[in-house]
């Protein structure tokens, strides 16, 4: 019975450094296609000068993940509400929804930093606003993909040795 | 009318409610800066008091605020005006429903020649379009000869309706009529009027056999539909520039019937405009407006 409960904590322990490394992979692929979003975002208005609903139903098309859901729900959020403002809607559906992502709360804000803003006039500066949000997203996962080999391990070690030491405590 | 209401933000639309529910009588809507709302009717012209119900005098009625205009521009352009650039630097919207938005503001000059784009914008026009089903029935019938449908121009000074009288032509030839067999019908809808084209789509019917062409410049456009849509009539709105013509002679030359319209006061002026010459040689009908609803229709050859 002692052995069984034993076998129990270290595997529980186990477990739950491994969804940590799980939350941390998860996150920096997270970020990634984050920044494929916003480059076709950019590629949208660049090429077909896509306004801002139009790139989100478009990119809603394209894209089978959950990301291009959580795209495809924003414009269908937006005609349900037709007559309102589209920077409105899409911040606040963004954040409600990408909160449900391995995400941290400064990923969703650097993600919609061009969407708190009034739309520009410029075709260009409208890009180099979305190219901003870019940018921060790329510099977050280069720090990430520098600390994820030793956040995982670390990750793994942590729970393997609370478990022991938990076991050992017990025992 | 709901694409009327579209028009403003969520939060203004109780204001806009009665003016849409009237919206069959209403020909403009003008905004402002600091002025009050003028609605042209058939009627005349009214105010708007603060709950956007009409009167007749300007006494207590609703000044329009920059914020105002501003925030209608914004729902209008759906948040991002650097997609309308190019409409805004020729003053003027199409939106949804085939209503168009006039534009005027502070001009900012590219060069000193061109202009690169408007701001502070101070000044709305709204016209709104009209899609009256059976406009076209008066005149229908002189615009045959023998079943087959003959080129026709119609002539008429703004605001005498003849967009909505050229998009219930089209309808009627697209999907056939009483004078004749339904025929393919290629639209070139330069200033999205006709169709009122919303994301791809027409808000107006047009008819069953017509193919459009959104956005694109006239000249452009009518050869790319006779190249890529075999269409057997041509139809455009606002003849006015030499490449028009030498595109509506090509289109002629190969074999397609021509439907157009042209600003003027009658024949004259349209012959001043295009020359005698061409005219007949490419027309062999004239529509002219003598006001809402009141056309007459004019043979160039015999009837």
């Amino acid at each position: 019975m002692q052995m069984l409960g034993g076998v129990l904590i270290l595997s529980g322990c186990f477990g739950l450094g491994l969804w940590y490394r799980q939350q941390f992979l998860g996150r920096l692929h997270t970020i990634r296609e984050l920044i494929r979003i916003l480059e076709q975002w950019i590629s949208e208005i660049r090429y077909n000068s896509a306004t801002l609903p139009e790139c989100c139903r478009q990119i809603g098309r394209q894209r089978e993940d959950r990301l291009g859901e959580i795209c495809a729900e924003v414009y269908r959020e937006y005609t349900k509400t037709e007559g309102s403002s589209f920077l409105e809607i899409a911040e606040e559906s963004f954040r409600r929804q990408l909160r449900t992502l391995p995400l941290k709360k400064e990923d969703i804000e650097e993600f919609l930093r061009f969407a708190g803003k009034e739309g520009y006039v410029d075709e260009s500066m409208q890009i180099k606003s979305i190219e901003l949000s870019r940018q921060e997203l790329e510099h977050t996962a280069e720090v990430q993909q520098r600390e994820i080999i030793q956040k995982c391990r670390l990750s793994i070690g942590l729970g393997a040795m609370s478990g022991m030491l938990l076991l050992l405590i017990l025992v | 009318m709901d694409s009327l209401l579209r028009i403003f933000p969520q939060k203004r639309r109780a204001f806009w409610q009665k003016t849409a529910d009237n919206g069959e009588m209403v020909c403009e809507i003008r905004l402002r800066v600091d002025r009050p709302v003028i609605v042209e009717t058939i009627r005349g012209d009214f105010f708007l008091n603060n709950s956007g119900e009409w009167q007749e005098h300007p006494y207590g009625a609703h000044l329009v605020t920059e914020a105002e205009i501003r925030e209608t521009i914004a729902r209008l352009c759906q948040d991002s005006v650097y997609a309308y650039a190019d409409e805004i630097r020729q003053g003027f919207l199409t939106v949804e429903g085939g209503h168009r938005i006039g534009l005027c503001g502070q001009a900012v000059l590219e060069n000193e020649a061109g202009l690169r784009t408007l701001k502070h914008i101070s000044f709305v026009n709204i016209r709104v379009s009209h899609e009256i089903r059976g406009a076209a029935d008066g005149v229908l019938p002189k615009l045959y000869k023998e079943g087959k449908f003959q080129n026709t121009l119609i002539i008429s000074p703004p605001g005498f309706g003849k967009t909505t009288l050229l998009r219930d032509l089209i309808r009627q030839i697209s999907d056939g009529n009483p004078y004749g067999p339904g025929l393919r019908v290629g639209v070139v809808d330069e200033r999205s009027e006709l169709a009122g084209c919303y994301m791809g789509r027409p808000q107006n019917d047009l008819g069953m056999r017509t193919d459009v062409l959104d956005a694109c410049p006239k000249a452009l456009g009518m050869l790319l539909l006779l190249r890529s849509m075999s269409p057997q009539v041509i139809a455009v709105d606002e003849l006015g520039e030499e490449a028009d013509r030498q595109a509506l002679h090509k289109a002629a030359a190969s074999g397609c019937a021509l439907l157009a319209t042209l600003h003027g006061a009658d024949a004259a002026d349209a012959g001043k405009r295009l020359g005698e010459d061409w005219l007949r040689q490419m027309f062999a009908r004239l529509v002219i407006l003598k006001g809402r609803g009141r056309m007459e229709c004019r043979c160039l050859e015999e009837c």
